[in-house]
């Protein structure tokens, strides 16, 4: 659980061809507000996130307050692991 | 502290923001210029309402951030009144606020929808006009355009939990000023537009807002461009290429939809709420997924908020099947909304086989192509290096997806699947050079993607990429040598220099196929319900702001002794176009008069259409009521004291009609038969002469069933494929139709007089050979022909039509008329020896 952000950033640049040079993947480069990640591209990062944190999604969670930078996914992943 | 208590900022900091706001204001002028001079979207009132937006600019920049809310929220309410009045601006403004509090109501969020729901019921009664106001419909319109779509994105993220923004926040996430002239409108997400606003306005978001305002009048003037010269004429389609050309032209024109939504967008940018892009190079797409993300993002990303995920959540098994359903169900609701839309635009709510084939169909190929990309589990790949195949596939995708999504566009803004088919029908067969010849067109397609996708490597790989600030100085490089070569002198300059009419750049005109098909007759059509199958007529007839009634609704128009012969009902009055128009006793529009010529008296039978009617202006008004009284006050014509002119105009008449009224004129014993002949006559005709050939009165005219036969006519043909093959015999058909006239008007002691009318469209090289061959012919078959066609010569064609998007001659260019043919009457030797010969 220490490396959520590690290995979230590791998908991406993996799945979604983020590149350095665009600037480096950090804590709070903007992910489906720049449109690196867009609506449909989200339900991909969220099938990892449920797989690898066994947990589920709820619709509505599907948002840009919950998966628009790492800090964030971060941030939902272990509130959602803690509540279940 | 930079705010006073006020809410009014400090004379430095607003002298500090506004010395860097002063390049963007000075590019909003710029664009204010660029709409008054262009008349971009005027029907809308877009210029009216751009110059509130520059006032709310100027003053939004000395106010901070809670009070620039305020103060756009009174700006909006404002402008309600300055560009629907006081009765339709209180109207919006209250129903407004009623629905803003229905959907803040403390009660449940399925409570409010309810309410919401019915109140929406009740909006549409007046849409409907079942409300006792006149203005219920514009109230209804405008209403509809701002809360059709956000009040449900709005409830369902209160729904789930959200509230985190001012009540002036909201107030004016649902009164965005754009959209009060704009009803279709970006589905602006609430939560972003909550979380981009910006109380202290970026210089990046100023620049990006002035960027996306330029481009967006750039895209609606490419619109007009496309619309007015790339446009052609499904009725003179004769060739693959030419059906090519309309289908890749259809799918273009949604260029005016993201020429909306940039400017919309970037007006809200200039406000501080900084919005995402609304549309990401859809052309460049290169599959159905892909262009499902980058055509109408913000509609995309509704759409998937708040009904695919909420579906495709459903699915305990999140497998190809739930992709494959939630995206059809997506699409559905895609279809229903869309027709829900149509309804606020409208009033209508059409359901049609096209539009569930396109919806359906496009909603397959979606779930198809993205089952394939989770079954392959397709990865975008960056490359690092060029790559000619990586580049030749992408190319290859983005022409076959263009190519696909212009057939599939053509078709579902086609009027019927029948229309649609006739089109296809058109292009074929096709042969092996035109084969040849389209294969060549792709390669060069594909060598110019090829090309382009280098040149956007090498841009990338050396960091030369255009910025934002260089975009913004290229387009308002073009908007200022734009809006110059429109100011008067230089635009007369340039008119009259290169031979150019800049008319349908610098405002929206009607492209010559929706032009002749308002003197086409085609709402007279409704007379016998027959040939109603007019591509793109029901798309004109959406612009036309006016909304005037055809005259065939007025079921004034009766069928004579056969298919081909129609007249006006007798002693009518009817308001049509605005104007009063009476029938007299035998059914023309036209004063009373005696059936027997009164001795001493010069009588002119008037043949023509809707212009010589008079469509759209009163009976007094009409230029041959306006001759007629001239010369009886000037001592009458050539021998005659007295004269009198009667018009046997009637809107839709063609020759073959016109042969069938000149036959009923004769009755009336005339001495001059005049018959008005406009320029592309024998084009317009083309759709009654193909109606002949299948028509039970055929044996009337054995000559063009003859032509239609050499034309190689089928009866089971299409009407379109016949026009196709009639047009080469367009000469035959003219000639024809002078004779026969000539011929009648002989055998009855009748001068056949052609009178060449003046249009206010312009006429091309290809037109004006064309007007010269007609003249010719109707000279040969023995008619004097007399050329008016300089009767507007001098006047602006913009101020002598009865409106904007209808051609027809207003009063002012009767009177031109009348004038013209008087000094024809006074001047004209050959036209007087003639008369003095009548007996």
């Amino acid at each position: 659980m220490t490396n959520i952000k590690e290995d979230v950033k590791a998908y991406i640049i993996e799945e979604f061809a983020y590149e350095a040079d665009v600037g480096p993947l950090t804590d709070s480069t903007p992910l489906l507000s720049s449109g690196i990640i867009d609506s449909i591209s989200a339900l991909q990062l969220v099938e990892f996130l449920e797989n690898k944190y066994s947990f589920s999604f709820q619709a509505h969670e599907v948002d840009q307050d919950n998966l628009d930078n790492l800090a964030l996914i971060e941030a939902f992943v272990m509130s959602k692991v803690s509540a279940k | 502290m930079l705010e006073s208590s006020s809410g009014i900022r400090n004379a430095q900091a607003i002298w500090a923001e506004q010395k860097a706001r002063l390049p963007v204001f000075v590019g909003v002028l710029l664009c204010l210029s660029a709409i008054y001079f262009f008349q971009l979207e005027e029907d809308l009132q877009l210029f009216r309402l751009f110059l509130i937006f520059v006032a709310g600019f100027f003053v939004s920049g000395l106010l901070d951030g809670e009070t620039r809310l305020k103060f756009i929220w009174a700006l909006n309410a404002g402008a309600m009144f300055a560009l629907f009045g006081v009765t339709a601006g209180l109207g919006i403004l209250v129903i407004g606020l009623l629905f803003f509090l229905i959907v803040n109501l403390p009660i449940g969020v399925w409570w409010r929808a309810l309410l919401a729901l019915l109140s929406g019921g009740v909006l549409a009664m007046g849409k409907l006009g079942y409300l006792p106001f006149a203005e219920a419909g514009i109230v209804s319109t405008v209403i509809g355009g701002l809360f059709m779509f956000r009040s449900i994105l709005y409830l369902y993220e209160v729904h789930h939990g959200w509230q985190n923004a001012s009540v002036w926040l909201k107030l004016n996430y649902f009164f965005l000023l754009p959209n009060l002239i704009f009803v279709i409108f970006p589905v602006v997400d609430l939560k972003t537009f909550a979380r981009t606003y910006q109380p202290e306005v970026s210089p990046e978001t100023l620049e990006k807002g002035l960027l996306w305002m330029m481009r967006g009048m750039f895209h609606l003037l490419l619109y007009r461009i496309a619309y007015y010269y790339l446009m052609p004429d499904p009725a003179a389609t004769s060739s693959v290429f030419q059906v090519i050309q309309y289908m890749a032209v259809s799918y273009a024109l949604i260029v005016r939809l993201s020429g909306i939504f940039h400017l919309s967008t970037g007006m809200l940018c200039l406000f501080g709420f900084n919005l995402p892009p609304t549309f990401d190079n859809y052309f460049l797409a290169t599959g159905f997924s892909d262009l499902w993300r980058r055509i109408n993002v913000y509609w995309k990303d509704f759409m998937m908020k708040v009904f695919y995920f909420p579906i495709y959540f459903r699915f305990t098994k999140r497998n190809s099947v739930a992709v494959f359903i939630s995206v059809m169900l997506v699409f559905l609701i895609n279809w229903g909304l869309h027709q829900y839309q149509w309804f606020w635009i409208k009033g209508t709510f059409p359901v049609t086989i096209i539009d569930a084939i396109f919806w359906l169909g496009f909603g397959l190929l979606v779930a198809a192509n993205s089952i394939y990309q989770i079954k392959t589990k397709k990865k975008r790949k960056k490359v690092k290096e060029f790559s000619l195949r990586a580049a030749s596939v992408t190319c290859l995708q983005v022409i076959g997806m263009f190519t696909f999504m212009s057939v599939l566009w053509s078709f579902w803004t086609s009027p019927s699947i029948a229309t649609w088919l006739e089109l296809i029908e058109l292009a074929l067969p096709i042969s092996a050079v035109q084969l040849a010849l389209i294969a060549g067109g792709l390669v060069a397609l594909y060598c110019i993607g090829i090309a382009g996708s280098y040149v956007s490597y090498y841009l990338d790989k050396t960091n030369k990429n255009p910025d934002q600030s260089l975009k913004v100085k290229a387009y308002a490089l073009f908007w200022v040598v734009a809006v110059v070569l429109m100011v008067n002198p230089v635009s007369k300059w340039v008119e009259t220099s290169l031979a150019i009419d800049l008319g349908p750049v610098r405002e929206a005109r009607l492209n010559a196929a929706d032009a002749a098909r308002q003197f086409q007759g085609y709402y007279e059509t409704l007379l016998t319900g027959k040939d109603l199958a007019t591509v793109g007529v029901a798309k004109n007839e959406d612009e036309n702001s006016r909304e005037w009634k055809p005259l065939g609704s007025f079921g004034i128009i009766k069928q004579n002794e056969n298919e081909f012969s129609r007249s006006l009902l007798p002693d009518v009055e009817i308001i049509f176009k605005d104007a009063r128009l009476t029938t007299n006793s035998f059914g023309f529009r036209d004063r009373e008069y005696n059936f027997e010529r009164p001795p001493n008296t010069m009588r002119i039978a008037l043949l023509g259409g809707s212009s010589e009617m008079g469509a759209g202006v009163s009976d007094e008004e009409t230029f041959e009521n306006i001759v007629e009284d001239t010369l009886n006050q000037t001592g009458g014509l050539a021998n005659s004291e007295k004269v009198e002119i009667l018009n046997f105009a009637l809107s839709g008449m063609k020759m073959p009609n016109q042969v069938m009224k000149a036959a009923e004129a004769i009755t009336y014993n005339p001495q001059v038969l005049l018959y008005a002949i406009h320029t592309e006559e024998t084009g317009r005709g083309l759709k009654e002469f193909i109606k002949i050939f299948t028509s039970e009165d055929a044996s009337l005219f054995p000559e063009i069933n003859e032509i239609s036969r050499l034309a190689g006519l089928q009866p089971e043909m299409s009407a379109l494929k016949k026009q196709s093959l009639l047009r080469p015999y367009a000469r035959e058909l003219v000639t024809w139709t002078a004779r026969r006239i000539v011929k009648l008007a002989r055998e009855a002691n009748v001068k056949p007089v052609m009178m060449f009318t003046p249009v206010l469209e312009l006429k091309n090289a290809k037109k004006l050979v064309e007007d010269e061959e007609i003249k010719n012919i109707f000279r040969k078959a023995g008619f004097l022909v007399v050329d008016v066609q300089t009767a507007y010569d001098g006047y602006d064609a913009t101020n002598l039509r009865v409106a904007k998007g209808d051609n027809h001659p207003n009063a002012q260019a009767h009177r031109l008329m009348a004038d013209e043919l008087l000094r024809q009457f006074r001047n004209n030797t050959e036209l007087i020896r003639l008369l003095e010969a009548v007996e």
